[in-house]
C-alpha cells in the first residue's frame, strides 16, 4: 500500500516538462531509459511519425537500446544518444537485423526543451536509424529538418543532472554517461511504479575525501604492519598487513578512479599503485615450518 | 632426444632441460600459440575479417583453462599439511574473496565495476609471473645463473608487454563490458603508452645483451626455450590483440602452461610423498586421476558456483563475472604464494623429467 502512495506521489510531484494538451496523440506505451544519472519517460507521437515511433518501441523492446550511451551533452542544446551499433555489449543478429533506416517523418511541431528528435546524416534527412536527442532549450532552427518523434514525459530533473556531467571541450562526457536498460511500458504501469530520480552519475561522483583519507590510513598502517612483521610484530602480521593493505587499496581505487578521469597524474598514479598493489600481495604468506621443525628449533 | 646438461665439477647429475622432451615442452609453453597466432593472423588476412571461433574457446575453456585453477586449489587444499603451511591464504582469502562477492551484489553499480576491473588488470599481470617463473625454471635447468640485473631486465620485458598493452586499452575516456559488468576506463594520457612500450623495448634489448656476454664469457649458448616464455608473452600481448579472434584464445594457453608444470610436480610430489616408485601405470593412472578431479573441479567452481550463486535471486548477467572474477583473484593470490621457486619445496620436485617418474633416476641407473 505505501508503495502506491509511492508510486502515486512521485507521478504528482514528477512536473512534466509538457502539458498533456499541449500537443499531438501520445501513445500508451512509453519508453523508460534506466540511465546511469536517473530514469526518463518518454512519451511518443504516433500519428506525427508513426514508422519511427514503431522502430523505436520495436527497438527498445529487443534490448537495442541496453549500454548506449550518450556521445554529446551540450548544456545549451541538446543530450544526444549514440548509435546503437556503439554500444557497450555488442548486440545480437537480431538486434542488429531489427535497425532500419528512416524515412523523414517532418511536420509542423515545434522542436522545444524536452522534443524528442531523431538524428540524421547531414545531408540525407532519410538516414536516420537509432540516435535520437532530448533538446535542453528551444531550437527553431531544427523545425522542419529533424523528425520529432516524442517529448519527455518525465525525468526533467534527471536531464538537467546530465546536462551537468563534467565534459571535455568537444562535449563528450569525461565520465560515461549510458542508458543501463531500456523497457517500455504503459502508462498504467509507470502509474505503479517509482522512478529513479538524479543520481551522482554511479561510480562517478567525486570521492569524499573523508573516504579518500580513510583509505589512504588504511593502506599506511598496513604497509608499517607489513614491513615491521617478524622485528615488532608476529611474522604473521605481515599478512594480516597486507589485507588491510588490499582492503584500504581497493577502497581507494574505487574512490579515485572517477577523479582520475580528470587528472592525468592521477590517472598515472592510480595504475602504478595498482601494479604496486598487485605485487605486494605476491609476498602475502610465506610458509609455515611444518610442526616437527618448530619442536626441532625449540 | 634429450641431453642431460652437465655442470662441472658436480657429482650428480644436472637436471634435464624439459619436463618431457623438446617438441612437447615447446609447444605447451607457447610455440602452440605463437602457431595459432600466425594461423589465425592468415586466415584473418584471407578472409578480410576476424573468424569467429567462440565453439572451440569455450571448449578448450572447459578443458584447460577452468582444470587450471582447479588445479591450484587442489594443490593448496588437498592436504592438511598444505593448508597448515599457508593457513591465512588457504582460510582467508576465501573469505575476503566471498565478502568481495556480496559486496559486488549489494552494490552492481558502485563496487562490482571496479572488482571486475581490478581482476581483470590483475589477470595479465599473473600471466607475466607465470612467464618469467617458467623463463627462471628452464634458466635453472639449463645452468644460466640469473643474477639481479638478469632477472630485473627479463622481468621489465614480460611486465612490459602486459603493461604495454593494458594501457593501451585505459588510454582516454571508454567504457567495457565483461559480461553483464560495464567499467570504465582509468583514463590514462596517450604519452604512457610510448613510455610503456620503450620500457618493454629497452628491458628486452638490456636483457638479450646480458645473455650475449654471458654466452660470450662461458663459450656456451643458451637454450631457446628459456627464452619462449617471454617471445610468447610478446605475442600474446603486443602482436596478439591484432588478431581478436587469437586473443580470446590466450587464456586457454596460460592454463596449458600451468598445466603441463602442475602436473609434473603433482607426480613428483605425489611419488615422493607416498614412495612409489617410477613406473609407466603410476604416471598413467595418477594423471588420470588428478585430470579427473581437476576437470570436474573447474566445472565446479566456474559453472556451478555461479549458478548457485544466481539462484539466490542474482541476475546471472552479474553473479557470473562477480563469481568468476572472485574465483580468479583467489587463484592470484594462492600462486602466488604456493610457488615460490626459492622455497625448496617447489624448486626441487620443479627439476623433474617425466622420463625420471617412469623409469629409475639416472643418477641410480648409473651407479648400479
Amino acid at each position: 500500500m505505501t508503495k502506491h502512495w509511492l508510486a502515486l506521489a512521485s507521478l504528482l510531484l514528477a512536473a512534466p516538462v509538457v502539458r498533456a494538451d499541449d500537443g499531438p496523440r501520445v501513445a500508451d506505451e512509453r519508453i523508460v531509459l534506466h540511465t546511469t544519472v536517473g530514469d526518463l519517460v518518454l512519451a511518443l507521437y504516433p500519428d506525427v511519425a508513426p514508422q519511427t515511433v514503431e522502430q523505436l518501441l520495436n527497438l527498445t523492446r529487443l534490448g537495442v537500446y541496453d549500454t548506449v550511451p550518450f556521445y554529446r551533452i551540450d548544456p545549451a542544446f541538446l543530450v544526444q544518444l549514440a548509435n546503437a551499433q556503439s554500444r557497450t555489449v555488442p548486440m545480437t543478429p537480431e538486434q542488429s537485423a531489427a535497425i532500419h533506416r528512416l524515412p523523414a517523418e517532418f511536420s509542423g511541431l515545434r522542436h522545444r526543451r524536452g522534443t524528442v528528435s531523431i538524428a540524421h546524416e547531414d545531408n540525407d534527412p532519410n538516414s536516420g536509424e537509432t540516435s535520437f536527442s532530448i533538446l535542453l532549450i528551444d531550437a527553431p532552427h531544427l523545425d522542419g529538418k529533424y523528425t520529432i518523434a516524442g517529448r519527455l514525459e518525465r525525468g526533467e530533473d534527471v536531464l538537467d543532472a546530465m546536462s551537468r556531467v563534467p565534459r571535455d571541450s568537444q562535449n563528450r562526457p569525461l565520465s560515461p554517461v549510458e542508458v543501463e536498460r531500456a523497457e517500455v511500458m504503459t502508462g498504467e504501469q509507470l502509474a505503479g511504479m517509482t522512478l529513479r530520480g538524479p543520481t551522482a552519475q554511479k561510480g562517478d561522483e567525486l570521492p569524499s575525501l573523508a573516504m579518500v583519507k580513510m583509505c589512504g590510513a588504511l593502506v599506511f598502517v598496513g604497509l608499517v604492519v607489513f614491513l615491521l612483521a617478524g622485528r615488532v610484530f608476529p611474522p604473521q602480521a605481515g599478512s594480516m598487513g597486507l589485507l588491510v593493505v588490499l582492503t584500504g587499496g581497493f577502497g581507494l581505487f574505487l574512490s579515485l578512479m572517477p577523479r582520475a578521469r580528470a587528472s592525468e597524474h592521477l590517472a598515472v598514479g592510480l595504475f602504478l599503485g595498482v601494479l604496486a598493489l598487485f605485487k605486494l600481495m605476491s609476498w602475502f604468506e610465506r610458509p609455515q615450518p611444518p610442526p616437527q621443525q618448530v619442536i626441532r628449533n625449540k | 632426444m634429450k641431453v642431460p646438461l652437465l655442470s662441472p665439477g658436480s657429482s650428480k647429475p644436472a637436471p634435464h632441460l624439459y619436463f618431457v622432451n623438446t617438441p612437447v615442452d615447446a609447444l605447451l609453453i607457447g610455440g602452440l600459440s605463437i602457431v595459432a597466432f600466425l594461423a589465425m593472423g592468415a586466415l584473418q588476412r584471407v578472409h578480410g575479417q576476424q573468424l569467429q571461433w567462440m565453439g572451440a574457446v569455450a571448449a578448450l575453456t572447459w578443458l584447460c583453462n577452468w582444470p587450471h585453477f582447479a588445479a591450484t586449489s587442489y594443490r593448496l587444499y588437498h592436504s592438511q599439511e598444505n593448508i597448515a603451511q599457508y593457513p591465512l591464504t588457504a582460510l582467508l582469502i576465501p573469505v575476503v574473496m566471498v565478502a568481495a562477492i556480496i559486496s559486488s551484489l549489494a552494490a552492481p553499480y558502485t563496487i562490482a565495476p571496479y572488482f571486475v576491473k581490478l581482476y581483470l588488470i590483475w589477470s595479465p599481470y599473473h600471466y607475466s609471473g607465470q612467464s618469467v617463473g617458467i623463463s627462471l625454471i628452464y634458466a635453472r635447468r639449463a645452468g644460466f645463473p640469473f643474477g639481479r640485473l638478469e632477472r630485473l631486465a627479463l622481468s621489465g620485458f614480460i611486465f612490459g608487454t602486459f603493461i604495454a598493452q593494458t594501457v593501451r586499452s585505459e588510454v582516454g575516456v571508454s567504457r567495457q563490458a565483461f559480461y553483464g559488468v560495464t567499467y570504465p576506463s582509468i583514463g590514462l594520457p596517450p604519452w604512457t603508452a610510448t613510455v610503456a612500450t620503450t620500457a618493454m623495448i629497452v628491458s628486452g634489448v638490456v636483457f638479450l645483451v646480458l645473455v650475449l656476454r654471458w654466452c660470450v664469457m662461458t663459450r656456451r649458448m643458451l637454450p631457446p626455450i628459456v627464452f619462449l616464455p617471454a617471445v610468447t608473452q610478446f605475442v600474446w600481448f603486443v602482436l596478439g590483440w591484432r588478431v581478436p579472434s587469437f586473443y580470446s584464445f590466450v587464456p586457454f594457453f596460460h592454463g596449458l602452461q600451468y598445466l603441463l608444470i602442475a602436473w609434473a610436480m603433482q607426480l613428483s610430489e605425489t611419488m615422493a610423498q607416498h614412495g612409489i616408485k617410477p613406473s609407466t601405470s603410476f604416471v598413467g593412472g595418477e594423471s588420470l586421476r588428478w585430470g579427473i578431479g581437476i576437470l570436474l573441479g573447474g566445472t565446479a567452481l566456474f559453472w556451478l558456483l555461479p549458478h548457485v550463486v544466481a539462484t539466490a535471486g542474482f541476475d546471472y548477467n552479474l553473479a557470473y563475472p562477480v563469481v568468476i572474477a572472485a574465483v580468479q583473484v583467489h587463484h592470484f593470490f594462492v600462486d602466488g604464494v604456493i610457488w615460490k621457486l626459492r622455497n625448496p619445496g617447489v624448486g626441487g620436485p620443479m627439476l623433474v623429467n617425466v622420463e625420471d617418474l617412469v623409469r629409475r633416476p639416472r643418477a641410480a641407473v648409473a651407479a648400479a
